[in-house]
């Protein structure tokens, strides 16, 4: 199997099937949407008439913000100086992905994660549906149909992920770092520990992305095998990640450091570019929507890339098979 | 012996003199000498000390009180542990045995020849509680004396005593084969007006002792590095694999050194035309390399600035310590010696690291120099440094970053700058603490604040702004002479709050008593508001008028030369604290109008009418008043406009697009 050639397979199909990224980043951006008018309605009382509003134009003011968050409520407590930066959003998110501290940012972002993890589950029968039956032409019904079709199964999947994760973050990690703090904890250099906790989170950066892409599998399996057992396919897709380990897991990195290169590019980007003026506002929402659009066709050239190893697979399989 | 006597000597007189150092105008109360030895692996230093006092009054003296202070680590049952875990801080208690540590006085008797010659004090030795109730705590001794000691008189005893070091205890203690050593041997109380002043080890709260000479020669196997208050002026190496570093320092009033075999040792001297020099001996952690010039320059922009603001600094050597990581020894002060830290990953362009340099630095002069009673008037050091530190990170460094450390914990932790995010370094603290203000009042002794934050509140942050506050109101020259004439009439003193409100009234055009009654008996806050703009046309006459007898109508519709406004700016005291306050009011012609609000009611509405409408009313518009704890109710314009709101709502549009993605991960 060619990781390459996956790689290269899972382009051409975001690219061949492109209009399901507008949907998605349609309904990413009606669900954020949502909460964040409260926040502009929040935001323009502190600020509309008051003097610092001319100092949060040019900077986060830090006076401003000590003040306001003794008064915040639920969501409007996660606006903080990171905000200022095009790194710091991505280092939240990093950081959240890590420590799995999905209650930090209040119950109201919590809700509206999880309905957009739902709807992100209906969506995927879509892709991947769309995906598995590439010769037929996209259309929008028919994204839908197999968003329905396959909804059960893959509610069940999630349904397993989260208690799978809900393991990760609440036993593997706590026993991950419980560990390296016993043995490192009387040492006396701080860049030894430093480092050490470093490959700790490296090795809990594995196991989520490892757990992320037996899912992945098991999803491609259940649409392109038409399987009738979700559970099933999560022991198929286990199989075929351990199977052809080199393959499956260069590939996800392979990924994965596309998705790093275009945090970079971007965080860069927003960090020149300050919003002082609604032409440099409007240039900034501009690079920040396209690179949301990006990350999306790059969730969705997951699959697709992982589809085509898969079925690089099954075609060499068949073929031995047949001689 | 007598060329080493010649040479020692030597060296002093060489030390005096680059620094100019003996000169010390300071009234020495004690005098210890101490041969102290550390066996690094039972962590236990063992000691002679010969202290001689003189009692300071006009009435004889017949208790002597005493310090144990490393009795605060030997048990759960110390006023220190009570109020670590009752104060909701239990992680100290998590030890095992050899993790505790102890003062063990073993002896104690009158100096041979001397007013107590060879009295047995052991004898009429008892832990005393002088804060509380507590009959546990062992921090405090006292002996009782066969004879007062007269006024002027001076008594000399001859203590031997074990320290036991605890375990990574607040700022004290070993890790490993590190040592930190401070709160460590007996050390005499303090006699104020014939009474002793001799507080117990309190969570919350440092240190307070007389000035005096200190003479300590350290014992400690070869291969460690030795840092302590003082200057070396002698080193022996021992038979036994051991090596002896004496230790000498006049006028100052508490002794810590440390011991690290790792310890990277740099010197470097500082040199101002105008100031004396110092030697400043750095003793840093191997990781910490690329923070060499960082310590070097913070210590030295301290000595400089606080130097040419207060008072020089008189010793001819500074010691820093780069406390050993996780030791729990970093950021604190000693006469002539402090511990500051680092990390070997920080952010780029934040200052924390030097500021952390520079507070502890500063503490030489509030505290090391100015020596207040930091139990009772913690505020007095704190307050003062924290002010003095934040202008000295701003004439030196300009702005801090925010920033945010990610993942941290575990010794871990990614720390990101944001340029974007800049802070005034004089209102970290007030941004931090300024809503807990109104907890306590800043009349307290340390432990009895309400809780440990209260305590930082009222010590650091408004202790900081009461005295940004008052240059705000007296202008930068005059109370900058208020300082100056402060440190120089307290240098090596006891001051008390009343010593300082009195320099202030003795320079200000009006007695301040009025601000320090609320600033330190009262608790409440200070927060000046502009909470409404209008501007409306004129009312026009309209109706019926009555002039010279004569009733005439008016029908509103005359035409005026240009329209006229009449506008209205309502302005709130939204605290209990009350002080003069600078308005100023834009027009949108560009016209302004300053003016001055004596604060007192609870609101004031002004009034002006003008051919133009009021763009913005600002109140303390230069920020004198650093004590309002919400500057951004100040401000306020008269025409909202949603372009800062908008800004910062599509900056967190984009952080939740980007957290739902995360979310879609898990589908």
């Amino acid at each position: 199997m060619n990781i390459m050639k996956a790689f290269r397979r899972g382009y051409f199909l975001v690219n061949k099937n492109i209009k399901m990224v507008p949907i998605i980043y349609i309904v990413n951006l009606a669900v954020a949407t949502i909460l964040t008018i409260p926040m502009f309605a929040t935001l323009n009382r502190s600020l509309g008439a008051r003097a610092v509003r001319e100092k949060m134009i040019q900077n986060f003011d830090y006076d401003w913000w000590s003040t306001f968050r003794l008064g915040a409520n639920s969501f409007e407590k996660t606006i903080r100086p990171s905000l200022s930066s095009g790194f710091g959003t991505l280092f939240d998110n990093l950081q959240l992905l890590l420590n799995g501290k999905f209650t930090s940012f209040g119950i109201w972002i919590l809700v509206f994660g999880v309905a957009y993890l739902l709807l992100a589950a209906f969506m995927n029968g879509g892709v991947i549906g769309i995906y598995a039956d590439e010769k037929r032409p996209f259309t929008v019904s028919r994204f839908f149909s197999n968003s329905g079709f396959y909804f059960h199964h893959f509610f069940a999947l999630l349904f397993a992920v989260v208690i799978l994760f809900f393991v990760v973050y609440k036993f593997i990690s706590p026993a991950i770092f419980g560990i390296i703090n016993g043995f490192s904890r009387n040492w006396m250099s701080d860049r030894a520990v430093w480092f050490v906790n470093l490959a700790g989170y490296l090795v809990l950066l594995f196991i989520i992305a490892f757990i992320n892409m037996i899912f992945d599998y098991a999803k491609i399996i259940l649409v392109v095998e038409k399987k009738k057992s979700s559970w099933l396919c999560i022991w198929l897709g286990f199989k075929f990640s351990v199977k052809h380990f080199t393959e499956t897991i260069g590939l996800y990195f392979l990924l994965a450091a596309v998705g790093l290169g275009l945090v970079l590019v971007f965080g860069l980007a927003q960090t020149f570019v300050q919003p002082t003026q609604i032409v440099m506002l409007v240039i900034v929402i501009t690079i920040q929507q396209i690179f949301i659009f990006l990350k999306i066709g790059l969730r969705l050239d997951f699959y697709g890339a992982q589809m085509a190893l898969y079925q690089q697979d099954q075609s060499t399989v068949r073929k031995l098979r047949k001689v | 012996m007598k060329q080493r006597l010649f040479f020692i000597s030597f060296f002093i007189l060489i030390i005096a003199g680059i620094s100019g150092a003996g000169d010390y105008n300071c009234e020495k109360v004690v005098s210890y000498t101490m041969n102290v030895s550390l066996d690094p692996g039972t962590k236990i230093v063992t000691g002679k000390e010969i202290l001689t006092w003189k009692n300071p009054s006009d009435k004889p003296v017949s208790e002597m009180y005493f310090h144990a202070y490393l009795n605060a680590f030997k048990n759960s049952s110390s006023t220190f542990s009570k109020e670590s875990y009752y104060g909701g801080s239990s992680s100290f208690l998590n030890r095992r045995e050899k993790e505790w540590g102890y003062l063990d006085v073993k002896s104690i008797k009158g100096q041979s020849g001397g007013l107590f010659s060879d009295v047995d004090f052991k004898k009429s030795f008892e832990y005393v509680h002088p804060d509380d109730d507590n009959a546990s705590d062992e921090t405090v001794f006292k002996i009782t004396l066969p004879t007062p000691v007269p006024p002027g008189k001076t008594a000399a005893f001859e203590i031997e005593f074990e320290s036991k070091l605890p375990a990574k205890a607040p700022r004290t203690g070993f890790k490993n084969n590190y040592f930190f050593v401070a709160q460590w041997f007996p050390k005499v109380g303090v006699l104020i007006d014939g009474k002793w002043n001799c507080h117990q080890f309190h969570r919350s709260s440092e240190f307070f002792a007389d000035y005096g000479d200190y003479d300590v020669s350290i014992t400690v196997p070869k291969k460690y590095v030795v840092g302590a208050s003082g200057v070396m002026t002698d080193s022996t190496e021992n038979e036994n694999g051991t090596a002896t570093y004496r230790f000498q320092q006049e006028c100052i009033h508490d002794f810590a050194w440390t011991a690290y075999q790792d310890y990277k040792v740099a010197t470097r001297m500082f040199e101002n035309s105008e100031l004396p020099k110092v030697k400043m001996r750095l003793l840093y952690q191997p990781t910490h390399k690329k923070y060499v010039d960082d310590f070097f320059d913070a210590t030295a922009n301290t000595l400089k600035h606080y130097g040419l603001w207060y008072i020089p600094y008189p010793y001819p050597q500074i010691t820093i310590i780069d406390a050993a990581y996780r030791s729990s020894a970093g950021g604190m002060e000693y006469p002539t010696l402090f511990t500051s830290g680092a990390r070997w990953l920080s952010a780029p362009g934040t200052l924390w690291q030097r500021a952390l340099t520079m507070h502890e630095c500063g503490h030489q002069f509030w505290y090391g120099l100015v020596g207040d009673n930091e139990f009772e008037n913690a505020w007095m050091d704190e307050g003062f440094n924290s002010y003095s530190d934040a202008r000295c990170l701003m004439a030196s460094y300009g702005n801090d970053l925010a920033s945010k450390t990610y993942l941290s914990g575990n010794g871990f932790g990614i720390p990101i700058a944001f340029p974007y995010a800049p802070i005034d370094p004089r209102l970290k603290r007030i941004a931090r603490y300024g809503h807990t203000f109104r907890l306590d009042s800043m009349n307290k002794f340390d432990w009895q604040f309400a809780s440990h934050e209260s305590y930082r509140a009222n010590a650091y942050g408004k202790g900081s702004a009461m005295l940004w506050t008052l240059e705000g109101f007296l202008g930068e020259e005059l109370f900058a002479k208020i300082m100056k004439t402060y440190a120089t009439r307290f240098e090596f003193k006891h001051p008390v709050p009343q010593d300082f409100f009195n320099v202030v009234n003795e320079f200000a055009p009006q007695p301040m008593d009025w601000f320090f009654d609320q600033m330190f008996n009262g608790s409440g806050v200070l927060d000046y508001a502009v909470t409404k703009i209008s501007s409306r046309p004129v009312l026009k006459e309209k109706g019926l008028y009555t002039k010279d007898g004569k009733t005439e109508y008016h029908s509103g519709d005359e035409k005026q030369k240009s329209e006229q406004f009449e506008s209205t700016v309502l302005l709130q005291r939204l605290g209990d604290m009350k002080m003069p306050v600078d308005v100023k009011i834009t027009f949108e012609t560009g016209e302004t109008v300053n003016q001055v609000w004596d604060g007192k009611e609870l609101s004031k509405t002004l009034r002006f009418v003008r051919n133009s409408k009021i763009l913005r009313a600002d109140i303390d518009p230069e920020r004198k008043l650093f004590l309002d704890i919400n500057y951004t109710n100040n401000g306020l314009f008269r025409q909202k406009s949603s372009f800062a709101a908008l800004r910062w709502a599509n900056s967190w549009l984009y952080w939740l697009q980007h957290l739902l993605e995360v979310a879609a991960f898990f589908s």
